[in-house]
């Protein structure tokens, strides 16, 4: 089972579209896919419209009380199951601090799920606190949506610098163009530049496309009512891209 | 022809596993429709158009996925064609979109999907088993936000098999993961408003050819001086086994093997019940041995039409090609009176009295036996018993055979065959208590003589068989001239069959009261004087 984390310290980068299609597509292609919605915020989770509560909350599912399995709900799609957000994730922070071992548990947590799928994407809120650095040491990599500005470029690095510390057991860090606006000087020039990020970007990108934004009204990933757009395209070779990045 | 298409009440289906698919085998599309109705009154529902779609059900040769609890199913005509991997029960494990046919697991797109094949079925290949087509609708149920919480199919199929066509009316409600309340309410709704009750996982299986008759298989587990009621109570209990598990397929008749096999269950069945007296009280035993001859007689006449079936292309090898065609109408025949003793059978195993019996015989052998009794052989040592019964008839088998020459009437062969099957029989039933290989050797050389016996007797009944199938059918004004024309000739050939048989029949009677046969049996079946004076 591999452990996909979608990441950034920024909100509004296109985290939760990525996971959701990226999800999406690597169910159709016949992989078991649970999408891990650990954002309080739920945007997944409406995406998918399952309902963002988990019964007993996320501290009980840390502590033990109810298995992950339990919370775990089916999406319209076969194959790609959605581990809801929940309120209590809002202080996954607080909750991560007080458990013993915290580290341990949410690897005891993953480990229950290793049987049921091959891969689990994890939707994370922006946040570099004490969970994320949890999720750091169990995450197999981290994509990294990156908007093609100065500010992006900065975020990057410090999550680099970051990382640098946890020596061998870092997980790879892939990033990629996100809402790539071909109309806007600056993300052309931070495209084309091949020296511009800290850490070499995967190839495919994605572009500010409307297509993107209707996920909201349809409430759907978007090869489902947009197969062909060039969006749904740009997914799939991310998607690839990943796959044969973590083998 | 399918047995529990729309008999909802037998299908033994029970209390389903919230989280996996219910399957209803419904009497006809109209009752789908019906079923279809209700929920859309009661919920909120996306329902899509109907759709031309084939499955295709595949497993390697010796059953790999079957026996690991998978199905393997390839699906087209609804969407992207894909493989899915189910469990018997209906939880789907794994899906892959591909649009060739499967073989080996190598020729699958590098994948988890292919690993887990491959770890299942190594190097071999899977081979279409059931080819299903027909017409599919399906309905999503939405909650609230328009989220689907259970996924409704109404499928219409034509399943193809050795010639004939069978139709099928499936109905499956399938629960979103997470969702299983949603799918018990429907459950509850189809019970409720049109009586429908889930079948079982094995009911399912039978019902697309996917089960496999089953035999007894370990035996029940006898030990000499073991009390004898309690050794008969298990031999007893592991024939109502094999009973059981080829209930099903009986049913279904998707293969003839299941009531075969259901059938030699229920004659051990019958004849421990009438060569072992003394160990159970009379009353009982008088109970079950009716009971167990009003189900015998029920699915004889069944089976005697598909040893005809079965034999069919036997007769037609028999006659020159042109004649071939005349024996369409006499299939024709055969194949409707099946589908009237199906509906027989089927009647019988969903009746109270069916039921009851398989239960109530159930309780009785699960019972311990009493600690002190009445009975004169309850309690005796079972293998005194085995050896006392079987060296009894086997001494009557050798007598009555010395009987017969060439000339004795049939009624003389007829009752030694009977004998000779009781024997077996009786042998079969206590074999554990045997050393494997005299007993074997000894099963055999009263097999030659079965077989011999057993031939004479077919043709016989082939005979009459023939002859009311002309007889009905020339009432029925359903059979051409040449149809009855050939069939005289068939009578003529089985005539003459029966005739070779029975020159037979003397030389192998001698051959089993050779010396050493005999020498044999009196080595494992005579009692000794210490038994006999005990
Ligand atoms: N490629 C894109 N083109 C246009 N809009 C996008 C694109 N990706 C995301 N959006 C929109 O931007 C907003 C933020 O995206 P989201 O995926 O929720 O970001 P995050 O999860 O990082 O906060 C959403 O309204 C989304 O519809
Ligand atoms: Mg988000």
């Amino acid at each position: 089972m591999k452990i996909i984390a979608c990441y950034n310290l920024k909100g509004g980068v296109g985290k939760t579209a990525t996971t959701v299609n990226l999800a999406y597509e690597a169910a159709r292609q016949g992989a078991r896919t649970l999408i891990w919605d650990m954002d309080p915020q739920g945007a997944a989770s409406f995406y998918f419209r399952v309902k963002p509560k988990v019964k007993g909350g996320f501290v009980r599912l840390m502590r033990r009380k109810a298995s992950a399995l339990d919370a775990i709900r089916g999406t319209d799609y076969e194959g790609l199951d959605l581990l809801p957000a929940d309120f209590s994730a809002r202080h996954i922070d607080l909750i991560v601090d007080r458990t013993k071992k915290p580290k341990r548990r949410l690897r005891k947590m993953l480990r229950s799920l290793r049987k049921e799928y091959d891969v689990v994407y994890l939707d994370c809120a922006p946040s570099i606190g004490v969970a994320s650095e949890v999720l750091f040491r169990i995450a197999d990599a981290l994509v990294v949506p990156t908007i093609p500005t100065t500010l992006s470029v900065n975020t990057l690095k410090r999550i680099k610098k970051h990382l640098k510390g946890m020596n061998g057991t870092a997980p790879s860090v892939l990033p990629f163009f996100s809402m790539v606006d071909r109309r806007k000087a600056l993300h052309r020039r931070i495209c084309a530049d091949k020296d511009a990020l800290p850490i070499d970007p995967l190839r495919a990108r994605i572009p500010y496309s409307s297509v993107v934004e209707k996920m909201g009204t349809h409430r759907a990933p978007v090869p489902v009512f947009a197969a062909d757009s060039k969006p749904a395209r740009a997914y799939a070779k991310l998607g690839r891209e990943i796959a044969a990045r973590i083998g | 022809m399918i047995a529990h298409r729309g008999e909802p009440a037998h299908d033994g289906g029970g209390e389903a596993d919230p989280d996996v698919e219910q399957r209803y085998a419904l009497a006809e599309p109209k009752v789908g429709e019906r079923a279809f109705e209700v929920l859309h009154a009661a919920l909120r529902m996306r329902v899509t158009a109907s759709a031309r779609v084939s499955r295709t059900y595949y497993d390697t040769f010796d059953r790999r996925l079957a026996a690991a609890g998978s199905l393997l199913v390839h699906a087209r005509g609804d969407g992207e064609p894909v493989l899915r991997w189910e469990s018997i029960d209906g939880r789907l494990e794994r899906r892959l979109p591909t649009s060739g046919k499967p073989g080996l697991a190598t020729d699958l797109p590098a994948g988890p999907f292919r690993d887990a094949l491959e770890a299942r079925i190594d190097v071999r290949r899977v081979l279409p088993l059931t080819e299903l087509k027909g017409t599919a609708r399906t309905a999503n149920v939405l909650d609230t936000r328009g989220k689907t919480t259970v996924r409704v199919s109404l499928e219409n199929w034509r399943l193809a098999g050795n010639g004939t066509q069978k139709k099928l009316t499936l109905l499956r409600i399938a629960p979103v993961k997470g969702y299983a309340r949603e799918a018990m309410k429907i459950a509850a709704l189809l019970r409720e408003e049109l009586g429908l009750t889930p079948m079982s996982a094995d009911a399912h299986q039978a019902m697309l050819g996917l089960a496999t008759p089953r035999k007894s298989s370990s035996g029940p587990r006898l030990r000499a001086g073991m009390r004898s009621d309690e050794a008969a109570k298990r031999v007893y209990s592991h024939l109502l086994d094999v009973i059981v598990a080829n209930e099903e397929g009986t049913r279904a008749r998707t293969d003839p093997e299941f009531l075969h096999q259901y059938r030699v269950a229920i004659r051990r069945t019958r004849a421990g019940l009438a060569r072992l007296k003394g160990i159970f009280p009379v009353r009982t035993v008088e109970r079950f041995k009716r009971e167990f001859r009003w189900l015998g007689s029920v699915t004889s006449p069944m089976r005697d039409l598909d040893v005809h079936l079965l034999e069919l292309p036997a007769y037609t090898e028999a006659l020159p090609a042109e004649a071939h065609q005349d024996l369409e109408p006499l299939r024709e025949h055969l194949e409707a009176e099946a589908d009237a003793e199906q509906k027989r059978i089927v009647k019988a195993l969903g009746s109270a009295r069916y039921r009851k019996l398989i239960a109530d015989w159930r309780e009785f052998l699960e019972r311990p036996p009493a600690l002190r009794t009445s009975l004169p052989d309850a309690a005796r040592p079972v293998e005194e018993l085995a050896r006392a019964r079987i060296w009894k008839l086997h001494k009557r088998i050798l007598k009555r055979g010395a009987a017969i020459d060439d000339d004795t009437p049939a009624e003389a062969v007829h009752d030694l065959r009977l004998d000779c099957k009781k024997l077996r029989y009786l042998m079969e039933f206590f074999r554990e208590l045997f050393p494997a290989e005299a007993m074997q050797q000894q099963i055999k050389a009263l097999k030659r003589l079965q077989d011999v016996l057993g031939r004479f007797n077919d043709f016989e009944v082939q005979q009459g068989a023939l002859q009311d199938a002309a007889e009905s059918m020339a009432e029925h004004d359903s059979a051409p001239l040449p149809t009855i024309v050939v069939m005289g000739r068939l009578i003529e050939t089985s005539r003459r069959r029966q005739d070779e048989a029975r020159a037979e029949i003397c030389g192998r009677i001698a051959a089993f009261g050779a010396p050493e046969n005999r020498a044999r049996a009196k080595q494992l079946f005579a009692a000794g004087p210490e038994v006999r004076n005990a």
